[in-house]
């Protein structure tokens, strides 16, 4: 028995820069967009609607139920991202279903915290092979949102 | 003209699996039929797992498929290749194989792929007539117009290890996700390429096969592509010039100018279906010299001879080539024509080539025929002539083989080629037809047979498979007892010996020449060399009447 638990368990490593900072947040959904330069006014309505969100739900994420699947992860990314479109076309949303459904093969239920740090895990490890970078943001603040409902608790 | 040979490409066949392995094993990916591929195991999202299930090949985002890792940790890392489907690799790896393009032949055989047709692929990818739209990919490629001048499709030409790769490129692509995917297959359909037509009519162009002699050479010149099915070649980008066809003549190879022939046959005949007169050339290829870095020969300044369709007939006899009933004309004409042959010995004194020499001989004397024998096979020869050895065909009668065993020694020649007078004359056989396949089976260069003791019935015969051989500018001597010269022979005969043996092996002939022209020799057979004296009417007579 000791031979199978000779590994330590643990959880996956997360992206530190994540604080409960506004303004710490806005430089990471910044650095998040990287490679947006072409578009500045999309840029800047995505990270507008990123700020609401992300202030949102630092207010009031804990009165907030948390739900996770690829097609709800998707729609929060489209919610919020101009870039994106203007920069796939047509393309886009065929793109945000397939990287949607990669790093959500399965719904997570609130209290399935590993589930979800494998979905972070998952996207900072193949982070330059997405093309919809909205969607690390949108996983930022869903972190953020996982974290208040976890602190309320 | 240069013409450049290359070498026959190990590997068009090879990449032909490996697309497609490539293109139907993705499809078949998300289905049951992906397990005959290999040891995979299918899961969620359509992918494939094998071993220990840390990885797996699954659909990529960005289409194709791609090779994802599972960490411990349950989080998932792709590893993007430049190829967009990487499961050819993937299968051979799994096969413990390093050589990717064997493993996917032998997948490509085993399941039967290479009868499959990628136009009609279904399911993940399917073809992609994008052709025209695709930049060059940087290789020298080839255009094929079909017969309308419409693009047909696209090949490219790959130098693998030093040998000359040509290539059809054929493109893919997923429903839903952005690019294509290029794949190259063996080129399945004949096509004729062109670099640059004449832009007048009638103009006289060339046709090759060899790829080598179409890149070489600035002239009007069509390259030939031969995949079988000739019929469905695109002739009529031929019907606005007066064509050519190059036949390749290696003079140390037979088999490969044989190889030239029967493609040159089978071009005009198909050619001719559609209307098409195309004329033969003879490139005749000596001194080879190999080609720096490409694995082939270069031939520089070959002559081009251009064939008359007598002499191309010749020239596919020569090489036992079937010609199609199509260039041979009505089979009922009787054609006269020029006979080359005509006044050349084929051994002294005695055959002509292509003509008939009857040698009369008294009933009970030794026949000539043994010691012509031993000219005609070279174990001897004329004091003044070189060694002579003649292939030729000889009919025993039934009854007098073991006499002819016997004369020889039982020593077997490769030069004579001994059947029974059977094969023409047993109930039932056509001695025409059956004369006219020993002709194609042995060539010979002289017929010989006796021609005394059998029915009128039986002399029809043999006198037809006699005519038969002089059509076909075969020689024929045949051996009857004096004064018993059928008429119907007598007609066609060009030598006429009278035979009378004076001594043991020695012979005095008398030869009756055209016009009453009439010559006596003595032939003395003893000894290696055959030594010619003069005779005389007297002398002839005193032997016939031993």
């Amino acid at each position: 028995m000791k031979e199978i638990f000779s590994e330590m368990p643990s959880l996956p490593s997360l992206p530190s820069e994540i604080q409960d900072d506004p303004e710490r947040l806005c430089s990471f959904f910044c650095k998040a967009l990287t490679g947006a330069e072409q578009y500045p006014e999309a840029t800047q309505r995505t990270l507008t609607l990123l700020m609401n969100w992300g202030n949102l739900i630092l207010q009031h994420g804990h009165e907030i139920s948390f739900s996770f699947s690829a097609s709800e992860l998707a729609e929060m990314v489209r919610r919020c991202d101009c870039l994106g479109p203007a920069q796939m076309g047509f393309y886009y949303e065929g793109r945000l279903r397939a990287e949607c459904e990669f790093l959500v093969p399965r719904a997570i239920k609130e209290a399935d915290i590993l589930a979800f740090y494998r979905t972070l895990s998952t996207w900072s490890q193949n982070r330059s092979l997405f093309q919809c970078f909205v969607i690390g943001a949108v996983l930022a603040i869903k972190l953020l949102h996982l974290r208040k409902i976890m602190g309320g608790k | 003209m240069n013409v450049k040979v290359y070498e026959k490409s190990p590997y068009t066949e090879k990449i032909d699996a490996y697309s497609r392995v490539k293109l139907f094993g993705a499809n078949a990916v998300d289905s049951a039929e992906i397990i005959r591929y290999g040891n995979v195991t299918r899961i969620a999202n359509g992918g494939i797992t094998a071993g220990n299930g840390r990885f797996a090949l699954q659909p990529s985002f960005s289409g194709g498929h791609v090779i994802t890792e599972c960490y411990t940790d349950g989080s998932l890392v792709l590893y993007p290749t430049q190829d967009n489907s990487p499961l050819p690799e993937l299968l051979a790896d799994l096969n413990g194989m390093a050589d990717i393009l064997n493993n996917s032949l032998y997948l490509s055989r085993k399941l039967h792929l290479d009868c499959k047709d990628p136009d009609a692929a279904d399911g993940y990818w399917k073809r992609c007539f994008c052709d025209l739209a695709q930049p060059p990919t940087g290789m020298p490629s080839l255009d094929f117009y079909n017969r309308d001048m419409i693009f047909d499709c696209r090949e490219d030409i790959f130098i693998i290890d030093g040998y000359v790769t040509v290539l059809e490129a054929k493109f893919f692509k997923t429903a839903n996700m952005p690019g294509v995917m290029l794949l190259y297959f063996e080129p399945q359909r004949s096509r004729l390429a062109t670099k640059f037509s004449p832009t007048e009519i009638n103009k006289k162009i060339w046709i090759t096969s060899e790829l080598g002699v179409f890149l070489e050479n600035e002239e009007p010149i069509f390259w030939f592509q031969n995949c079988g099915d000739l019929e469905k070649t695109d002739f009529p980008l031929l019907k606005p010039y007066y064509s050519t066809f190059i036949i390749t003549d290696f003079t140390n190879d037979g088999l490969r100018t044989r190889n030239s022939v029967a493609e040159a046959q089978a071009f005009k005949a198909a050619a001719f279906k559609h209307g098409i007169p195309v004329s033969i050339a003879v490139a005749h290829l000596e001194n080879g010299k190999n080609i720096g870095n490409i694995r082939g020969e270069i031939y520089h300044d070959s002559s081009l001879k251009i064939l008359n369709n007598e002499e191309f007939l010749q020239k596919c006899d020569e090489y036992r080539v079937t010609v199609d009933p199509v260039l041979c004309g009505n089979p009922y004409e009787i054609k006269f024509q020029a006979n080359k042959a005509i006044d050349s010995y084929l051994l002294p004194f005695f055959f002509e080539r292509g003509r008939l020499s009857v040698f009369q001989e008294t009933a009970n004397s030794l026949s000539i025929r043994e010691p012509l024998l031993s000219l005609l096979d070279g174990t001897k020869k004329f004091v003044e002539y070189p060694v002579a050895s003649i292939k030729t065909l000889i009919f025993c009668r039934q009854g007098k083989i073991y006499r002819i065993k016997k004369q020889l020694r039982n020593q077997a020649s490769a030069s004579l080629r001994f059947y029974k007078d059977a094969m023409l004359l047993a109930p039932g056989q056509n001695a025409a037809e059956e004369m006219k396949e020993l002709l194609g089976e042995i060539r010979p260069e002289l017929v010989m047979l006796e021609l005394s003791g059998y029915s009128e019935a039986q002399e029809k015969l043999l006198l037809a498979a006699v005519d038969l051989c002089l059509d076909n500018g075969v020689s024929v001597g045949v051996f009857c007892e004096e004064g018993l010269v059928p008429p119907a022979l007598a007609e066609m005969t060009d030598k006429n010996f009278i035979v009378g043996e004076s001594a043991y092996n020695i012979f005095n002939v008398k030869e009756k020449a055209d016009k009453g022209m009439t010559v006596f020799h003595r032939f003395n057979f003893n000894g290696k060399a055959v030594t010619v004296g003069k005779s005389n009417e007297e002398e002839l007579a005193a032997a016939m009447r031993k």
